[in-house]
């Protein structure tokens, strides 16, 4: 098993990897499709179509591996390995959007290869590792919140007007 | 109007509450919606006083138009009944399905310990 500064040297390689990318996509399409950003385009695009597989498969053992010692990790303060894949999560949802955006003006030299399959499977493997975290992470006791006590007296409210049509709090 | 899974709306506190109104996400269908005029959504907020295991991040890019505050999650676990006829305004927002998947997928683990995967 990895221990868990080992996950986030490994979650830290990945977001840079993905930084990088995302990095390197943007200022591709900075400029509109002069020779020299042609080139950068198409630069960006080929690295980007190596990127996302080696990405996928990344996080697919990444989620493998934890889920197969999350006894292990139970207890454990997780906080920065689950800030680190919110961090990745939150890259790869920019790079989608990005991606998107720019599917629809590219030419088909330039393709970039079933990225959203990939980007979804990608996040949602990162969102499933994440909430393997979540579950296993150190719990702290708190107080009763304010919102959570406003959010108990709409339901009552609500409840109670759909219940007798008029409300009775 | 009709209320449909995804849409964001901003809801009123209670009479005797002194915080703002806080944007909700419709988690009901827009069939159980109609029923009772009634629907069931999770709270949003920006605090970082409340932000913890319990909280799904949120994104510009998860929904259809950009967040009116920066940082804000979703508290999973608040999920309130609400009345139809007290919403402020019109729908703020509607989040994207890939994402709402997701959330949905969050609560149900995180919450319920429910798979609550989608039908279709």
């Amino acid at each position: 098993m990895l221990s868990i500064p080992l996950y986030d040297t490994f979650l830290q390689r990945q977001y840079k990897d993905a930084a990088r990318e995302t990095k390197r996509i943007r200022a591709a399409i900075r400029f509109d499709f002069q020779f020299v950003t042609r080139f950068l385009l198409k630069r960006a695009v080929n690295k980007i179509n190596i990127f996302l597989p080696t990405q996928l498969i990344e996080s697919k053992g990444l989620l493998s591996d934890i889920e197969s010692k999350k006894d292990a990790l139970s207890g454990l303060d997780l906080s920065e390995t689950i800030d680190s894949v919110n961090r990745i999560i939150n890259l790869n949802i920019s790079l989608k959007q990005i991606l998107s955006e720019l599917a629809d003006h590219l030419h088909p030299k330039f393709k970039v290869n079933t990225w959203d399959p990939i980007l979804e499977e990608t996040i949602d493997s990162l969102y499933s590792t994440l909430r393997i975290l979540k579950r296993q992470n150190k719990k702290t006791r708190i107080e009763t919140s304010s919102l959570a006590l406003e959010s108990s007296r709409c339901s009552l409210t609500s409840l109670q007007t759909a219940s007798y049509d008029r409300r009775t709090t | 109007m009709t209320v449909e899974q995804r849409d964001v709306y901003l809801f009123p506190p209670t009479h005797d509450s002194g915080l703002e109104h806080h944007p909700f996400i419709v988690l009901s269908t827009k069939e159980a919606n109609e029923y009772e005029g009634t629907f069931v959504a999770v709270m949003i907020t920006s605090s970082s006083v409340y932000k913890d295991d319990l909280s799904f991040d949120l994104k510009d890019e998860m929904f259809e138009n950009p967040l009116p505050k920066k940082s804000s999650h979703a508290r999973m676990h608040l999920i309130t009944l609400c009345i139809k006829d007290y919403i402020k305004g019109a729908r703020i927002n509607k989040m994207k399905p890939v994402y709402f998947k997701q959330l949905m997928k969050s609560i149900g683990d995180l919450v319920f310990n429910y798979d609550f995967t989608p039908l279709n």
